[in-house]
């Protein structure tokens, strides 16, 4: 478990981690979501070593990351903008790896070039954006660590090559003690991967919480209803987050129990009225929307 | 894995990522070896040509400076090769992504440090070794492997790899406060250099603003120059000694250990910034601006005819501004930025004005002040005396300054130092409105009644402070002489004077009156043996130690005395007065007569005279009145009347071998006689000037024309 506790990150009077404490468990996908400068990367590069917390600690089984030879080999990071030795092929990377991760799977990781078509003998400098993507993140599994960060990583990846690498991580989940943590602002690619998300803007946790229940409680229904304007009535005894209205069509988002949701608008006795599943984006929205956060900059 | 092997494999992979560093090196070296190959191949021909002990020794000698800590190239190679070594090895520094990648590696960031720092240091080591290891079996093969040459080797590779360290660590510690590579390069250049333009700033600020001050030494400030890799480099390349070598190992050391000091509290987000230290900003912007201000202001002053105090202040400020400016440009890589901190540029402003106005209005009066006596021990002078005898090295061919000799060697001190008091007591800090310029017969200007001196204070704690002055020599001439008149004086005014000059010179030539060489006899021309010279030096000495300042501005010089030696290449010159006695005795006893010039057949005498004016109130030289210029040119061929002249001719240049001299000497002034004599077939001439003693209107009388 990585405990992240009342951590605080300023550059040059900019906030940009503000008392964020946190929880990530292994053995599930976390995804680290976050509106623009929420502060993702920077938590992810103060989690994995490169930066060190102006305030608060960062623990893995009680032990601290930063300067920590021996807990940074379970941590392998892959930054947005990915670095290799000038001239250097996936060879060279591998050769340098091995050195600092003594569980580094050299024949797992031939294994897994061939797979996907990567030459281990070509210079990196010549792979396109999205195989230099692969690379890393093979790189990152055959490391033989317990955590992978990674920070926007399945940007440029075409969608096959997506769902391939989803389902590595899901085999090496199942193989041995391995936990993804995924940052992105690419809430489709991650709804399908990530057990657990944490939301982050401007600086702070929103929420941290298991998808599912994320999703379990929070709620879209959709009705119609002639007549009154029940939004005030919604509001008195619902925890409504955003209510619609066209003409006689409701489409309400409310936090709460499924049940109890609809018998308060059955009351109303309404032409129709049922419940709509909910996207990882409408949740997302929901959530900052509470908060202020201008949804219409927000393109996914 | 232990962590020793995995150290060496992290450091055979470093290499690997970074080979274009020691292949560089190779071909440097190598072709270094190729040069030197050359060089000996060169050296071994002459050598097998003929060889006396001499050249052999030269040959010797050429070869070690090849190796040894003076070879030029092989500093340069250190230098350079620690500024890329330093600069490479620590270049992810500056880059977010290289940082990124590195500092979330399972490596310690200090382990990280070394195994670049050992990869840097073997990079240039190895290849100098193997360099240096070559040659010896190169310089052995050639037949010219010995002792002092592998001394040299041995020295120049220990020597320059020290030169090395001391950049390469300068280098580093440039990387670690910045975040950019350009700017640590600047921060380099300037890291290099700045404690030694601090040193100079007072200095250099006293010797333009004030007229007496030259040379001044800064005390104990002068100690920072130690802290400039720059002037390490180029005192260990000119004149090393134990103690700075032991000096620049600290030194070396101790910039590693601040360089890893800062490596740790260095922010991983500092990458790509100027400056790596956000509050380090504004004390290197103010120590960049101050100096440069100060210096470009007085630069600027200097560019104005005489010297501008308004164009002085205007180029500070205007430099000030811009420096500034373009410092936080630099600092923040945003144009905008420019003029952020204003107050900060205007404390420095007003920092400068002040410190360039303490000069230019001498509040503190130190440019009309001197030491006190009871806190000086000696006082050095360069008296204006004999200004156009030379100073030699003596063991070669090299000149020595005139004031650096005297400054260094003509003392007052203990009681004789009321007499050095006694004439600083007449000076003035500017030339005085008497001086009148005027132009003599040949068209020069030249001031005659203020003379300068040059002074050197040695205080009790050991300082040296060098001063200018003037005086107006009417004033001052008695305590002038007095001081010239004084034993310890005058052995470090007249170098003939050290004993080490009597096995110095290997023979000596005379010059007379006439201006001509003189001639032992018909078969001996000119040539004395070096036993001969040393007994003459011996002789002069006694008439140089009693010469006064009386006889020397009452005398004109008779003869020329160039001693030399064809091995060393010193050589000498000094006058022979009528009252050097001993000396003239000496010569005539050897066959020369400095009055023999009267025997020659004289053809003709012509005497020309130029318009003159009295040079300063109280000239009282005999001139020819204007009224009488129509009588000239005179023109005398009856030899009886020629020879009667003779004891009032002086040689022209002897009688203008001093400034105040020629204003002493009494001699008709702006008017020449030539004598022009019978060669055998040919004929010669020769110049002189005519004592005032001489009447004049008797050869006017009796001229041809």
């Amino acid at each position: 478990m990585i405990q992240i506790d009342h951590v605080s990150k300023c550059f040059d009077g900019i906030t940009a981690v503000n008392d964020l404490s946190l929880t990530i468990e292994e053995g599930k996908v976390f995804g680290l979501l976050g509106t623009n400068g929420a502060g993702k990367s920077t938590l992810l590069r103060m989690i994995c070593g490169v930066f060190r917390p102006d305030k608060g600690s960062i623990l893995s089984d009680n032990r601290p990351i930063y300067e920590n030879p021996e807990v940074k080999q379970e941590i392998f990071y892959i930054s947005d903008d990915a670095y290799y030795f000038s001239n250097a092929s996936a060879e060279d990377m591998i050769r340098f790896y091995q050195l600092s991760y003594p569980d580094f799977q050299t024949e797992r990781i031939y294994e897994l070039l061939d797979k996907f078509s990567l030459d281990k003998k070509r210079r990196i400098s010549t792979f396109s954006k999205g195989m230099k993507k692969q690379l890393s993140l093979l790189l990152g599994i055959c490391s033989g660590a317990k955590w992978l960060f990674c920070d926007e990583s399945f940007d440029g990846l075409d969608p096959v090559m997506r769902q391939a690498i989803k389902s590595l991580f899901a085999q090496e989940m199942c193989d041995r003690d391995f936990t993804p943590v995924i940052a992105s602002h690419n809430l489709r690619e991650l709804e399908d991967i990530c057990d657990h998300v944490g939301l982050l803007h401007q600086g702070g946790i929103l929420l941290s919480r298991d998808l599912e229940d994320l999703k379990s409680n929070l709620h879209k229904v959709q009705l119609a209803l002639e007549g009154e304007d029940i939004s005030d009535y919604l509001r008195q005894r619902l925890e409504i987050m955003n209510i619609e209205k066209r003409g006689s069509l409701y489409t309400v988002t409310a936090k709460g129990d499924l049940d109890i949701i609809l018998t308060v608008i059955r009351a109303k006795e309404p032409v129709f009225c049922e419940s709509l599943p909910l996207s990882l984006e409408e949740i997302f929205i929901s959530e900052t929307g509470v908060h202020g956060y201008d949804i219409k900059n927000l393109i996914l | 894995m232990t962590s020793k092997t995995s150290f060496f494999k992290s450091l055979r992979e470093d290499v690997r990522h970074r080979i274009w560093v020691p292949a560089l090196a190779c071909v440097v070296f190598l072709l270094g070896l190729i040069f030197s190959t050359l060089t000996v191949q060169d050296l071994s021909f002459q050598a097998a040509n003929g060889m006396d002990s001499y050249l052999a020794a030269r040959l010797v000698n050429q070869i070690t400076c090849m190796y040894d800590h003076q070879n030029f190239l092989l500093t340069i190679v250190a230098v350079t090769g620690a500024i890329i070594c330093g600069m490479q090895g620590f270049s992810y520094l500056t880059s977010k992504c290289q940082l990124d990648f590195y500092h979330s590696l399972p490596l310690k960031r200090e382990k990280f440090f070394l195994i670049r720092w050992c990869n840097g240091v073997l990079f240039y080591a190895v290849p100098a070794f193997v360099f240096s290891v070559l040659s010896c079996i190169m310089l052995a093969a050639f037949g010219f492997f010995s002792a002092p040459v592998l001394f040299s080797v041995v020295t120049g590779f220990l020597h320059n790899l020290l030169i090395f360290l001391l950049v390469y660590h300068s280098a580093i510690l440039a990387c670690m406060v910045t975040g950019n590579i350009l700017v640590s390069l600047g921060l380099l250049g300037i890291m290099c250099i700045y404690t030694f333009t601090i040193t100079k700033l007072v200095p250099t600020f006293m010797s333009v603003y004030y007229d007496t001050y030259a040379n001044f030494s800064s005390g104990l400030a002068e100690y920072l120059n130690y802290l400039a890799p720059g002037w390490l480099i180029v005192n260990l390349f000119n004149a090393p000694t134990v103690g700075l070598y032991v000096f620049t190992i600290i030194f070396v050391a101790a910039l590693l250990a601040v360089s890893v000091l800062v490596y740790r509290i260095r922010s991983s987000e500092a990458a790509g910034k100027a400056i790596a230290f956000s509050r380090l900003r504004s004390v290197l912007r103010i120590l960049i601006v101050i100096p440069v201000a100060l210096y470009i202001g007085l630069a600027f002053g200097q560019l104005a005819p005489g010297f501008s105090a308004f164009w002085s202040i205007f180029g500070l400020l205007v430099f000030l501004v811009l420096t500034h400016a373009i410092l936080e440009v630099i600092f923040d890589f945003d144009i905008h930025s420019a003029f952020h901190h204003r107050k900060e540029m205007l404390a420095c402003a007003v920092f400068c004005v002040a410190f360039t106005s303490v000069f230019l209005t001498d509040v503190l009066k130190l440019d009309e002040q001197i030491p006190s006596q009871h806190s000086v021990k000696a006082v050095y002078m360069d008296l204006p005396i004999d200004n156009d005898m030379s100073y030699s090295a003596l063991k070669s061919a090299n000149y020595v300054a005139l004031t650096s000799y005297r400054e260094e060697h003509a003392f007052l001190a203990g009681d004789d130092l009321d007499k050095a008091y006694d004439l600083l007591a007449y000076r003035s800090a500017i030339a005085q409105p008497q001086a009148e310029e005027i132009t003599d017969d040949r068209g020069e200007e030249s001031y005659y009644n203020v003379v300068n001196l040059n002074v050197r204070f040695v205080k009790n704690n050991g300082q040296s402070e060098y001063r200018h002055f003037q005086f107006v020599l009417e004033d001052a001439e008695a305590a002038l002489g007095a001081v010239y008149n004084t034993a310890t004086y005058k052995q470090g005014h007249y170098q003939i004077l050290d004993s080490a000059c009597k096995d110095a010179f290997s023979g000596m030539t005379i010059t007379d009156s006439a201006d001509s060489m003189m001639v032992r006899s018909t078969t001996h021309t000119n040539l004395f043996t070096a036993k001969e010279t040393s007994e003459f030096i011996n002789v002069l000495q006694k008439d140089v130690s009693a010469f006064t300042y009386e006889q020397l501005t009452s005398e004109i010089p008779i003869a020329r005395v160039d001693f030399s030696n064809e091995k060393t290449g010193a050589n000498m010159q000094y006058y022979i007065y009528p009252s050097y006695t001993e000396s003239i005795a000496w010569m005539k006893g050897k066959g020369i007569d400095f009055d023999s010039w009267k025997q020659r057949e004289a053809i003709s005498l012509y005497i020309t005279k130029n318009q003159y004016e009295p040079v300063y109130e109280g000239d009282t030289a005999a001139s020819i009145d204007n009224e009488s210029a129509g009588s000239y040119p005179v023109v005398i061929t009856d030899s009886k009347v020629i020879a009667s002249i003779y004891p009032y001719l002086h040689n022209e240049y002897f009688a203008e071998r001093t400034q105040f001299a020629q204003a002493h000497a009494a001699i008709h002034k702006g008017v020449t006689a030539t004598i022009t004599w019978k060669e055998g077939d040919d004929q010669t001439e020769s110049y002189f000037v005519i004592d005032s003693a001489c009447d004049l209107s008797t050869y006017i009388a009796a001229s041809d024309e």
